[in-house]
Order: structure tokens, then C-alpha cells, then sequence
């Protein structure tokens, strides 16, 4: 999962649902969810901007805070989450890709973690990160434009 | 105060990852007496759950009792936008990367 994707489980807005429906059935050992320890610091970055711009009040952000780490660290001990670690391979695989695919090294890091993890699926809420996945051979799925989520997990 | 146990293991490693490992190690600190500290590091950065639980220390974040499914549906916020933010960040870096 990108960090577009994890944050919609911790910020209710458009694809929450679907994201919703993965977490349901990874608590439940269905699937197992999977993203990259660089997005921990991202997720925090968002929340921590919605913050700044007012978007959210301290008691909401305190709130989410406390849900994503909470509910993480829960999947994780389930085995129902792996939060990969950035390993040397990763990084030298994302370095392949942003030349392959033109992204930025955020990017080719979600990717590469992706491939090196064998996902059958790479979720995310971004367009052009969309694209440069499925250019790289991943299953890609926009959660905000597709809704067949309940389909693949079946 | 504190104290740790220490355990004694045994490995099997690549020999030459071994010993460009131990050149890195000298190259870093002078010789090799922090080997074992550099290695406990090295799994460290492995164990993403604790770097998790650092994460939320660092943050003040009390652990307390695991949310269900249900609780984390139910107290979320519910404001658009929070997965723009990430390509904005993403697009932001790059942009003072390259001077603009």
C-alpha cells in the first residue's frame, strides 16, 4: 500500500470504504496487508499538515494518531500487517525504477517494495503512481476510481 | 536503572558480505570493538514493529488497549484531501531538490 491508501483507513474521505474492507479482512487473516516503513513518516506528515492548515483539530489529529499506531502495531502482532523495512535491495530496486519510470524516489520506493514483497496488489489513491506500477508489471489499483476491492479479496 | 541481557549467537553470512561489513564498520568508528553494536543496529532497523512503537513514543502516544475495526470507523475524522497531501509532499521535495 502507498501512503495515499494507508491514510484514507485514519482519515475518512473518498476510498475509505475500500480501504475499510482490506483492513476488515486482514484483522479477520483473509489478506495480509503490507507497506513500507517509510510510509510511517508520511502518514505522520499528513496528519501533521491537516493539523497546521486547520483541516483537523488537535483532539482529531491526537485522535488518528492514536488510531494508526494503535491498530498497526494490532496487525502486525495478528501477522495480518508486514510494515517492510527499507532494505538495501528496496533501495537499489527503486533506484532502477526511477530511471525506468520517471518517478520521484517516494515513489519508486513504494514499488519496489511492492515487487520485492510479491504483492498481488499495489493500493493506492494516486494517478501517476498508478501508472508507473502497472508500467512496472504490479496489479494497480486507484482505490478513489475502482471499486471491485470485496472481488479480489475473494 | 536499567539492565539489558545480552545473548551470544551464531550466523551463517556470505563471507564477503561479512568482511566488507567489518571494512564499513573500521572505515566508520576506527576498528571494529563497536561490531556488535553496529550489528545490533543493523537488526534493529529490521524490527519495523519497534520502530513503530519508537514513532509513537516520540510522539507522546500513550499505548493503550488496541482499537477494533469498528472503533477505528467510528472515530476517524472525516476530512477530504489527506491523500493529495502525499503526492503534494512528494512533488514539494522534488521541486526544492531541483531549486524551484
Amino acid at each position: 500500500m502507498d501512503t495515499s491508501a494507508v491514510t484514507k483507513r485514519y482519515v475518512r474521505e473518498r476510498g475509505s470504504d475500500q480501504i475499510d474492507t482490506l483492513y476488515r479482512a486482514a484483522e479477520q487473516g483473509k489478506i495480509r496487508l503490507a507497506y513500507s516503513i517509510w510510509n510511517v513518516g508520511e502518514v505522520l506528515g499528513v496528519l501533521d499538515k491537516m493539523r497546521t492548515r486547520g483541516s483537523l483539530t488537535q483532539q482529531q489529529y491526537d485522535a488518528a494518531i492514536s488510531l494508526y499506531f494503535g491498530e498497526n502495531e494490532k496487525l502486525v502482532r495478528l501477522n495480518s500487517l508486514v510494515i517492510a523495512p527499507l532494505t538495501s535491495a528496496i533501495l537499489v530496486e527503486s533506484w532502477r525504477i526511477i530511471g525506468e519510470q520517471h518517478v520521484y524516489a517516494a515513489d519508486a520506493v513504494q514499488i519496489a517494495t511492492s515487487a520485492q514483497m510479491g504483492a498481488n496488489l499495489f493500493l493506492t489513491a494516486d494517478k501517476r503512481l498508478t501508472e508507473a506500477a502497472s508500467n512496472h508489471g504490479l496489479e494497480a489499483i486507484n482505490v478513489e476510481e475502482k471499486n471491485d476491492i470485496q472481488e479480489k479479496i475473494e | 536503572m536499567s539492565l539489558t541481557t545480552t545473548v551470544k549467537t551464531t550466523v551463517n553470512i556470505d563471507e564477503d558480505v561479512w568482511e566488507e561489513f567489518k571494512r564499513t564498520v573500521d572505515r566508520r568508528y576506527g576498528g571494529t570493538r563497536n561490531l556488535s553494536k553496529v550489528v545490533e543496529e543493523a537488526i534493529s532497523n529490521y524490527n519495523t514493529l519497534e520502530l513503530l512503537r519508537d514513532a509513537a513514543r516520540a510522539l507522546n502516544v500513550e499505548p493503550g488497549e488496541y482499537p477494533s475495526s469498528t472503533e477505528v470507523e467510528t472515530i476517524r475524522p472525516s476530512v477530504d484531501g489527506a491523500s493529495m497531501i502525499v503526492r503534494e509532499m512528494r512533488d514539494e521535495r522534488e521541486a526544492r531538490l531541483h531549486g524551484h
